[in-house]
């Protein structure tokens, strides 16, 4: 195994090779009014910068496969290169530095199907499946929620039937983000009447196979990040099972886990959006940066989102100590929501009339993104309700609440 | 290190394990804090003693050369948890962290040299008032080692204090109006260093009040969920409720956070990473709100009982408040971090 230093130093010079240091980098710090002023809260890029911005992705993450960087903390077996978390943290650390497409539209794929996949699939599946969710071939996406069964996940009406050797798939899912640019969907379906909990099966679908429909949704932000599938009499081969028969709800269990620790994870994403640097401009732009109740708000934002970031980072320590993240990760994604109000209501407040008109002006209207996505931080992944259910039934011990 | 980086190292040593369980079983042997939070001194000084002679707890963030035991941040923050836990009533804060820091940040190694191995002993107790005016002062009356300053210079007073303990909103840690003599008074650090100085010790003394009142967070809730299972209310237990059950769970999200903070903060210290004087703040502005609002929710969780003398909902309700006071308010150091990140 490299040491941390080298293995960096070597990243960092494959990295130089193929790609160029961002801008504020060379400076060292963000510069106002330069490229674009996009504060992206949920993936939804218009449909012509999408069809662009998805091959990129998959040749980063290709390229990032064939160089041995694709997986750090993978296991060799199955491509990965057996190195420790914390190589995968600084490399992607130093990732930031450079001008490379973001893994945000990744995120279901790898931050929660992938590790499903680990954790439920056999031998012959995680093969498949795992070097190719890394190195972009496939995308996947989650298709759990349906119009009848929300938070109430384990009423999923979706049914699975055996034919040959084979299942046939048909129901409703819907808010499936990023469906419209998966190849493989993550599906829990019944697969017998009862008893509850024990009547789910999880299956991997290919989102191209006959009988499957995608249709966009448009959310209230505008843009179309999620969408409604149809299942009508979709055809799954034998080898799609993940798991057994009836062990559906365990596996959506290890995903949904995976995606409260994913989603606290990008409260400190390095996309820009919670940047320090770009609030202190937006105040200095704003002409504020005098006055002391925007000082004493802006200390207060600060507060809550470095408290965010100290927190995952003393959590993400115990676990490279070998405690495995309880159900205290979801703790994250409530400061995630929470943070994400906060800063919907600091910017609006920062920014006043020009947060409600688009005068064209560099960096202003654009935060309405973040005005319109924070309400959508508090349903997915769980809506902060349902997890405080489970975090005072799971952490505290309470008995559960009603 | 160096302050370019500015990620510290969290590993959490084994060593920290067994220090926070030592402090614990230390702090469950003592008096009660309701029997001695009454009594004019406020603390008991065998207690105290002992404290200095079988853990050596004085002595902890003193460096050896000074005869203390030279630790460091991090494993003050897991003492000052379990201080904070237990309400501790002593001068401990005063003494062990706050006198302490300012000696050190002084830079007077003379000073240091004379004065801190009585603290690290136990047998000297020291407290510090940094804000020049005559507002009553953290365990004044029991100090036999007063830090002071006059705006511009530090001095330390050791002889003829004259001390009267005055009515505290918290119970359990004392405060007292200080006569001296000028003339006693001995110069520690530069002529005209106190401002750097207080500066810099408030921000070390911060990150430790910060660790005491995630701990004293940690004690409320854990009282409330505690509660919340037993107490039965339209028969079924008030905790099964959701309005209780949230509550619980968003006084354990402020004590997780509180607690990260503070022991992050502590890691920027020892490694005295870039993030520090942002990291101090941070932890003391979430830290001391966080404690604030548990105490409140606990008393209301625990309904009228919680409202009584006899519960010690109300110790770390006057604690939380109080300490919004010691060393700056909320306010104060949300304005203080825009001016450390250059706003
Ligand atoms: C942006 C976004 C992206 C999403 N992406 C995906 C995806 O990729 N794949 C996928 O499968 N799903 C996805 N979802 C769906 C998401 O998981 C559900 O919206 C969520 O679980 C809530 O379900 P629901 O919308 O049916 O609301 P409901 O369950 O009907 O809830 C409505 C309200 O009732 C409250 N409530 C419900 N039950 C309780 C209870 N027991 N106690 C207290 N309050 C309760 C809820 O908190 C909520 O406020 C996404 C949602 C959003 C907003």
């Amino acid at each position: 195994m490299p040491e941390l230093p080298e293995f960096l130093a070597a990243a960092e010079a494959w990295l130089e090779a193929g790609y160029s240091r961002v801008a504020t980098e060379q400076r060292g710090r963000f510069r106002w009014g330069e490229g674009s002023d996009e504060v992206h809260v949920f993936q939804e890029p218009d449909p012509v910068e999408e069809a662009d911005a998805v091959p990129r992705i998959r040749a980063w993450r290709a390229a990032l496969w064939d160089g041995g960087y694709g997986w750090i903390s993978g296991p060799k077996e199955y491509g990965g290169a057996g190195l420790s978390r914390s190589y995968e943290a600084a490399f992607n650390r130093l990732t930031r530095k450079f001008d490379v497409p973001g893994d945000a539209a990744l995120t279901v794929s790898l931050g929660m199907i992938a590790p499903t996949i680990l954790r439920h699939a056999d031998e012959g599946q995680k093969r498949r499946y795992l070097p190719a969710l890394y190195r972009g071939d496939l995308i996947a996406c989650q298709l759990f929620s349906e119009p009848g069964a929300g938070s109430d996940l384990a009423s999923i009406e979706s049914k699975a039937t055996p034919e040959g050797d084979g299942w046939l798939i048909t129901g409703q899912k819907v808010w499936t983000s990023g469906a419209h640019l998966a190849d493989i969907g993550e599906i829990i379906c019944q697969t017998s009447p009862g008893p509850r909990h024990h009547n789910l099966t999880a299956f991997l679908v290919d989102m191209h196979a006959p009988g499957v429909m995608v249709r966009p949704l448009r959310q209230m932000t505008g843009g179309a990040a999620f969408n409604e599938v149809f299942l009508d009499g979709v055809r799954v081969p034998g080898d799609a099972r993940l798991d057994a028969v009836g062990e559906g709800w365990r596996v959506a269990l290890t995903t949904l886990s995976h995606e409260r620790s994913a989603m606290g994870h990008s409260s400190f994403g390095g996309a820009g959006i919670l940047s320090t640097e770009r609030l202190m401009e937006l105040v200095r732009h704003a002409g504020n940066a005098h006055d002391s109740v925007v000082r004493r708000d802006f200390g207060e934002l600060i507060t809550q989102l470095r408290v965010a970031r100290y927190a995952q980072e003393v959590m993400a320590e115990r676990a490279r100590a070998g405690q495995p993240p309880g159900p205290e990760i979801a703790l994250n994604k409530l400061a995630l929501s929470a943070n994400m109000a906060a800063l919907a209501g600091f910017v609006a407040g920062v920014l006043g009339p020009k947060v409600i008109a688009d005068t064209g002006e560099w960096g202003t209207y654009a935060w309405t993104s973040v005005v319109l996505g924070a309400p959508g931080y508090r349903l997915g992944g769980g809506s902060d309700e349902v997890l405080k259910n489970m975090i005072a039934e799971r952490v505290l011990g309470l008995p559960r609440p009603s | 290190m160096s302050a370019v980086s500015t990620r510290p190292n969290l590993s959490a040593a084994a060593e920290h394990d067994e220090l926070r369980r030592t402090v614990r079983q230390f702090l469950a042997d003592m008096p009660p804090v309701r029997s001695v939070m009454e009594a004019t001194e406020g603390f008991d000084r065998a207690a105290w003693r002992r404290m200095a002679e079988q853990v050596g707890l004085q002595a902890l963030l003193v460096p050896e050369r000074y005869e203390g035991l030279g630790q460091g941040a991090t494993e003050a923050n897991v003492v000052f948890e379990e201080m904070g836990r237990a309400l501790y009533s002593g001068p401990y804060f005063a003494s062990a962290a706050l006198a302490v820091y300012v000696l050190l940040c002084s830079g007077d190694e003379a000073a240091c040299r004379d004065l801190l191995p009585g603290i690290a002993a136990g047998t000297t107790i020291a407290t510090a008032a940094l804000d020049g005016s005559s507002a009553p002062i953290l365990h004044g009356h029991v100090a036999d080692l007063l830090l002071v300053t006059d705006g511009s210079s530090l001095f330390a007073v050791d002889a003829g204090i004259q001390a009267q303990p005055i009515d505290s909103l918290d119970l359990t840690r004392k405060l007292a109006t200080v006569k001296f003599e000028r003339g006693s008074a001995r110069p520690v650090g530069k002529e005209g260093g106190a401002p750097k100085t207080i500066a810099a010790a408030t921000d070390r003394a911060l990150v430790c009040l910060a660790a005491e009142e995630a701990g004293g967070a940690a004690r409320c809730l854990e009282m409330s969920v505690a509660y919340a299972k037993q107490r039965e209310q339209f028969g079924r237990p008030i905790g099964s409720f959701q309005a209780i059950a949230h509550r619980c769970v968003e006084m354990l999200q402020r004590v997780e956070f509180a607690r990260a903070a503070a022991r992050y903060a502590a890691s920027c210290l020892d490694e005295e990473t870039g993030e520090f004087p942002i990291a101090a703040r941070v932890a003391a502005a979430y830290c001391g709100q966080a404690y604030r609002w548990v105490a409140g929710e606990s008393i209301q969780v625990h309904g009228g009982i919680g409202f009584t003398w006899e519960h010690d909902a109300h110790l770390h309700y006057r604690r939380a408040w109080a300490d919004e006071a010691l060393l700056g308010t909320t306010d104060q150091h949300y304005l203080a971090i825009a001016d450390r990140l250059g706003l």
